[in-house]
């Protein structure tokens, strides 16, 4: 069995194993030790520990502050090329108020997090004001929505979950079949339902090492019953 | 059979006949008043869905709408698939321009740069058309339409459901990086390659309404009725194919 993961920072793991690997050094995301964090860390990841628990080889496709849009691409043109017959795709859906845009040569995602960054163009500033802030929420979960039907009828097997965002009404949007989701895909996210001492700390609130395992036990269970 | 037309201006029939009933009236295609409910009504036996259905000698539903966004249409479709207890279907569907966006604003709306000649439009729309469709680069608005067209080949390919699909509108565009060519990822019988030249680039003028509309003329459906039911044929006898 091959798992693949796709997802945000909640899957990719964030500051997850940074105390651990780098004691007493200030969090640095973006920077070359970020990058080598990045590789250090992939023992501690919610594709690595699952993988382990199944028995699986595993790849893992998740990257901080993708959108929901880029996931379903992604994962979808790695499914397409993919030869075998024992893919399990694992996807943990992130906040629905994020867009895929190209930018002169390639595709970026955009979210509210980086109007924190006073580095940001005034072009892609006026972008998320206006195709993000501006927007209603059903503009929002509707992109989420497109996202898990474009993954949702594709022959392969899927454990899906919300890792970011909140309950909502489905009214007048797409319908998701919730077969082989861990939690409803309209209802309460991974982030909604943690608990502050299962987060990485008060400013950091992406999951710890430990509830990131019990994260991977969760997928595991789901992943004999495909 | 049961034949469900999904589209823009293009398959809806926009001014398609309006001078034939109305003589040199202007269309009222935007006013939807009662003079627009009755031509609606009146135009009906001359549209693409019913010259094909006709053709194919079956019953058919056309969900089609002017101005409809890519991402409406395939919403649009799949939610009328969900609850029709039709069986034995062809899903016909007309992509249109991929420079278009559905949007909330109490029910879904399908916003493009036609709607900066409105002078009506409430301002948030205006700044949203310009800074969410006209200022960014076609590759946006091409990914916009493939997600859109793969959001429903793969629903009618994971159903066994029959289609015949071409571009409406749009021009040909190379894959775009880090997607296949959508060439061969499409399903169904397609009358234009999907990242090629589109019905509109097709036409000559004779074909089109007007010069100032220039939407195809009762002719040039008729003729793509044409298309469409040879294609729902060939389509019907890939599946038997497929059966044996």
């Amino acid at each position: 069995m091959h798992l693949l993961f796709v997802g945000c920072s909640w899957v990719a793991g964030d500051a997850l194993a940074w105390d651990l690997l780098y004691p007493g050094e200030t969090w640095r995301i973006g920077t070359s030790q970020y990058q080598q964090y990045c590789l250090d860390r992939r023992p501690y990841t919610l594709a690595h520990l699952t993988a382990g628990l199944v028995s699986a080889t595993y790849t893992d496709l998740s990257r901080d502050g993708i959108s929901n849009h880029s996931m379903a691409l992604e994962a979808r043109e790695f499914i397409l090329k993919y030869p075998g017959d024992d893919l399990v795709v694992c996807v943990g859906w992130t906040d629905p108020a994020r867009r895929r845009v190209w930018d002169h040569d390639r595709w970026i995602d955009l979210g509210l997090q980086y109007l924190d960054d006073p580095k940001l163009p005034r072009q892609w500033r006026e972008y998320i004001r206006h195709s993000i802030v501006l927007r209603t929420d059903q503009d929002h979960l509707q992109d989420y929505l497109t996202a898990c039907a474009i993954l949702a009828d594709l022959p392969v097997r899927l454990v899906q979950w919300r890792s970011v965002g909140t309950s909502f009404d489905p009214l007048g949007l797409p319908h998701v079949d919730a077969q082989g989701w861990i939690s409803d895909p309209y209802g309460d996210s991974w982030h909604s339902r943690l608990t502050p001492s299962q987060r990485i700390s008060p400013t950091n609130l992406h999951p710890n090492r430990l509830e990131v395992l019990a994260h991977a036990d969760r997928i595991a269970a789901r992943i004999p019953c495909i | 059979m049961h034949l469900v037309f999904s589209g823009c201006s293009f398959v809806e029939g926009e001014a398609l006949c309006w001078q034939e009933f109305y003589g040199e009236e202007p269309p009222r295609i935007i006013a939807r008043d009662a003079r627009h409910a009755d031509y609606q009504l009146r135009r009906e036996p001359k549209t693409l869905a019913a010259r094909t259905a006709a053709l194919v000698g079956c019953g058919y539903t056309n969900i089609s709408h002017d101005g409809m966004s890519n991402l409406g249409i395939a919403h649009r479709t799949i939610e009328w698939l969900e609850s029709t207890s039709h069986e034995d279907l062809t899903v016909c569907v007309g992509w249109t321009e991929p420079i278009r966006r559905m949007v909330w604003d109490g029910f879904w709306i399908n916003m493009s740069v036609h709607a900066f000649d409105d002078p009506k439009l409430p301002k948030e729309f205006r700044s949203f058309v310009e800074q969410a469709i006209l200022t960014r680069p076609e590759e946006d608005h091409l990914l916009d339409y493939l997600t859109s067209v793969y959001l429903l080949n793969n629903y009618l390919q994971a159903r066994n459901i029959r289609s015949v699909q071409w571009r409406s509108m749009g021009d040909p565009f190379d894959p775009l990086p880090g997607l296949a060519n959508p060439k061969n990822l499409v399903v169904g019988q397609w009358l234009t390659d999907p990242n090629g030249p589109s019905w509109h680039n097709l036409m000559s003028d004779d074909q089109r309404i007007s010069p100032s509309n220039l939407h195809p003329n009762q002719a040039e459906v008729a003729r793509h009725a044409d298309r469409i039911a040879r294609a729902i044929e060939q389509a019907a006898l890939n599946q038997i194919g497929s059966c044996r």
